[in-house]
């Protein structure tokens, strides 16, 4: 499967599951200036989850343009040795906010990935947090 | 994320990419980083850490997921790297391509065709998004990812520029996802371009410079910070270049020097744009802030729909030691640099580019100017007041009024600033951005990123339709709403500029809409005319527009055309229109007489050549011509052009001339040997005969050798010697 089929099937998977598709926000940063660029998903919505900000929406689903190469300088120096470190990715994404929790979050990305991507479940293994019961459950 | 905001567990999907019957345990699974790859990370939201640490529950619990997508094209085309996987392997297809060598795992170039088609990728994205090349920031990641990715390509025999090729492709794999690389693509591929340019410009003389300090030094020993950061700053060679090329010959650079030579440049830099104090004086600042927050009394700025209101006085200022302190009254025995917060205040505080209000502040006993209005934190409104007389006191209710007129030209070069900003963006395309902005009442000054100069067409172009909209008269709205209307209505958000949740929104007609805290005029036609008075570069990438609007334009416009009248007068016109035909004659009479100059000149040539002849030293079949030009501006060219002369003449001749030019207070010597002179006589070697009476050097071949010298006077003896040589080897 090709990287932009993966792309457009992880959005309109999330579509079909209620949510909001939410355009990649720019590399710069507009409101945040601890963050060099941007580098994760959900820098764009950093306010909607401390409830700073509101949305018409409360579920949304992202392809996020993401550069890590600040900070260090040994870590732009290590691109294109190791198999997968890079200077710009596409991160995908699914938010709630306020909206779905545990259990559904994991219902989603597991069907995602058996069904969608149909990748055999005999090579998924899931890691919770040590205190996380709640989750292994669901898992 | 950050060590502050929203947290909570997360949980994470592997992928198991060697399989098989074997049990798999949880340290397996944690530790095997090859075999079991994390490629989903959900995290559930449950607390806010704030700073100190402390967690709090969030009111709703949330949820965020990151899912790498070129970890999940490596699991579904079942690839050992995110390189194999078809998003980079197109890239490096087509390098392959472009240096005709293979992309072969088993040997080391393959690290560069993945540096290349990474940064590639980074480089187009990056630069979509508004971040130029530069020596700080962001744009030195840029720098730093732009000149690896080129000397990766070198490494593959890459000599010429190739990166906007690679670039290319990413735009070409990229588009339909991101419709955004298309449309600039003319400015990304010029950006690279230049970049690229500049780099292999600066990169061969800066490599030299390193080689020649890693000369001097030993292995084991450290490369002087000071010339990693004249590498830096002078040719552009990011420090961890300079690592890298150091650690080959198994040197490392004194990273604590660089940081020195480094801050120094700041710190004097820093001196050069702002005085010093500075943050002393922001420490008071922040004390008023908090004093005025506890008795809820944060200024108010009313001063969109009004510019003429009551107001009480909540804080005072001034100078005290070369300190600003907090008082409780002010008068007019006060001097300068006194300070005072107003609330509600009409006064605009300078911010986002457009500078302060001015206006008057009065009581009954009071009489004070406004001259300045700044905000050194966002929400304190700071007024500097200039004391006529009278004393004022914290706690007083005072009259304010805002100068109206310097208000409205600052408002008419505001909504202009806009329209400008619309404008060029229609004439030069969507890549144009607001690199910076000054609102002033006499002007308006307008940065933003454009590859290349203007052509005067598209100058014209942007104050036609700037013009055209002024005059239909277009209402201009001004709403407070939220981000995310904004957003929706297709506000231009300012790069670098902080909005809070409700932002204000700034529309002209329905063709310009901005996010803005400044003030506006409330028609377009308020702006009455607009011409730009400058087009230039600035940096990079970078141009910068200064432009005039309503009484400032006229102004403007008046400037150059008594400019013209004068321009008239001196060329002796009778109207403007005919300045440009007196001027043409001008340069045509220029012409004849610098035809009739040269007439002369080489009469006078002539001259001096028959005398030099006449003077002449006749020995057997040779004449012996020593002698002393006159001074002449073009020197050693004139004393060839005589020489020339006389061996036009004298075909069996032996010239030596000398010349005491004026302008430069130099000797130069010429000699020169006829062609039917084959005597053994050589020019060279009579020139290296005399020119150390002149302090002199030089040389050339034995027809034709010439030299110059620091001291004159030497001349008349350097003359003789010459003569004195040629009868010697003459015998």
């Amino acid at each position: 499967m090709k990287v932009s089929e993966i792309r457009s099937k992880f959005i309109q998977f999330f579509k079909n599951h209620g949510h909001q598709e939410v355009e990649s926000s720019s590399l710069v940063p507009h409101n945040d200036p601890t963050l060099l660029f941007t580098n994760a998903g959900m820098n764009q919505f950093k306010d909607v989850f401390t409830g700073k900000e509101k949305r018409s929406y409360t579920r949304a689903t992202t392809s996020q343009k993401c550069v890590r190469a600040g900070g260090k300088h040994n870590d732009l120096e290590n691109v294109g040795f190791t198999a997968r470190h890079h200077t710009f990715f596409e991160m995908l994404g699914n938010f709630s906010f306020g909206d779905y929790f545990k259990k559904e979050a994991i219902n989603l990305a597991w069907k995602f990935v058996t069904e969608e991507l149909k990748i055999p479940k005999d090579r998924l293994y899931v890691s919770v947090f040590n205190d996380d019961d709640e989750a292994a459950e669901i898992w | 994320m950050g060590d502050t905001g929203p947290c909570g567990p997360c949980s994470e999907i592997f992928y198991d990419r060697q399989g098989g019957a074997e049990k798999v345990t949880a340290k397996m699974v944690e530790a095997d980083g090859d075999r079991f790859m994390e490629f989903w990370n959900l995290v559930f939201m449950q607390y806010n850490r704030s700073e100190d640490g402390s967690m709090t529950p969030l009111p709703r619990p949330s949820v965020d997921t990151g899912a790498g997508l070129e970890r999940l094209g490596s699991i579904l085309q079942n690839t050992t790297s995110n390189y194999e996987t078809d998003c980079f392997q197109d890239i490096i297809q087509k390098t392959e391509d472009l240096c005709g060598i293979k992309y072969d795992l088993t040997k080391n170039t393959h690290v560069s065709f993945r540096v290349i088609a990474d940064h590639s990728r980074a480089a187009a994205f990056l630069i979509a998004d508004g971040v130029m090349p530069s020596n700080e920031g962001r744009g030195y990641v840029l720098r730093r990812i732009m000149r690896r990715a080129i000397r990766h390509g070198k490494k593959l025999g890459l000599e010429k520029p190739f990166f906007d090729k690679t670039v290319g492709f990413v735009i070409d794999q990229m588009k339909d996802a991101y419709p955004d690389l298309e449309e600039k693509r003319t400015f990304i591929l010029k950006v690279v371009q230049a970049e690229e340019e500049q780099f292999r410009k600066t990169l061969a003389k800066g490599l030299q410079l390193l080689e020649d300090e890693v000369k001097k030094l030993k292995k084991g020993s450290l490369f002087p910070g000071e010339a990693a950061f004249k590498l830096y700053d002078t040719y552009g060679f990011p420090l961890d270049l300079t690592q890298v090329i150091t650690q080959e010959h198994g040197i490392e650079v004194d990273l604590r020097e660089f940081e020195k030579s480094m801050s120094a440049q700041k710190e004097e830099s820093r001196k050069h744009w702002k005085g010093s104090g500075d943050a002393a004086v922001s420490q008071v600042f922040h004390e008023v802030l908090e004093n005025l927050k506890s008795k809820n009394q944060i200024p108010t700025f009313v001063g969109y729909t009004e510019t003429e209101v009551p107001g009480v006085c909540v804080a005072l200022l001034k100078s005290e030691d070369n300190k600003l302190k907090k008082v409780s009254e002010i008068s007019s025995k006060d001097g300068t640099s006194i300070f005072a917060v107003f609330t509600p205040t009409p006064f605009y505080g300078e911010s986002g580019g457009q500078t302060g209000d001015q206006g008057t502040v009065t009581t009954q006993a009071f009489e004070g100017l406004v001259i300045d209005v700044q905000k050194p934190l966002s929400e304190l409104i700071v007024c500097e007041i200039k004391v006529k007389k009278g004393t004022l006191k914290v706690g007083e209710s005072v009259h304010q009024k805002t100068n109206l007129k310097i208000r409205k030209l600052t408002e008419a070069n505001h909504t202009a600033t806009h329209l400008l900003h619309w404008a060029l963006r229609e004439t030069l395309g969507k890549h144009v951005k607001q690199a910076g902005s000054l609102v002033e009442p006499g002007f308006l000054r307008f940065d933003f990123s454009h590859f290349e100069a203007m052509t005067p067409e598209q100058l014209i172009k942007v104050e036609d339709l700037i013009n055209q909209k002024i005059w239909e008269d277009f209402t201009v709205s001004q709403e407070e709403m939220s981000k995310d209307q904004a957003t929706e209505k297709g506000a231009i958000a300012f790069f670098g500029e902080k909005y809070g949740e409700s932002v204000r929104v700034i529309s002209v007609g329905d063709f310009s809409v901005e996010l803005c805290g400044g003030t506006h005029v409330k028609r377009s036609g308020d702006i009455h005319l607009f011409k730009i008075g400058s087009e230039s570069g600035i940096a990079a990438g970078v141009r910068r527009i200064i432009a005039y609007t309503s009484e400032g334009a006229f102004q403007y416009l008046r400037h150059q055309e008594s400019t013209l009248q004068l321009l008239k007068k001196s060329v002796k016109a009778t109207s403007i229109d005919e300045i440009g035909q007196k001027i043409e004659k001008l340069f045509e009479n220029e012409k004849e007489l610098k035809k009739q100059i040269e007439k002369f000149q080489s009469q006078s040539a002539g001259h001096e050549v028959e005398s030099l002849i006449n003077n002449g030293n006749q020995l057997g079949e040779h004449l012996i011509v020593v002698g002393e030009c006159t001074s002449d501006p073009s020197g050693i060219k004139r004393m060839r052009e005589i020489s020339d002369r006389i061996k036009q003449k004298k075909p069996q001749s032996i010239i030596v001339l000398g010349m005491n030019q004026k302008e430069s207070q130099k000797a130069f010597l010429l000699a020169s040997v006829g062609p039917k002179s084959n005597v053994g006589v050589k020019a060279n070697a009579i020139i290296k005969e005399i020119a150390p009476f002149v302090d002199g050097k030089g040389g050339g071949k034995p027809a034709l050798a010439q030299a110059g010298g620091t001291k004159p006077t030497g001349l008349s003896e350097a003359l003789q010697q010459a003569s004195a040589f040629i009868q010697n080897q003459l015998g």
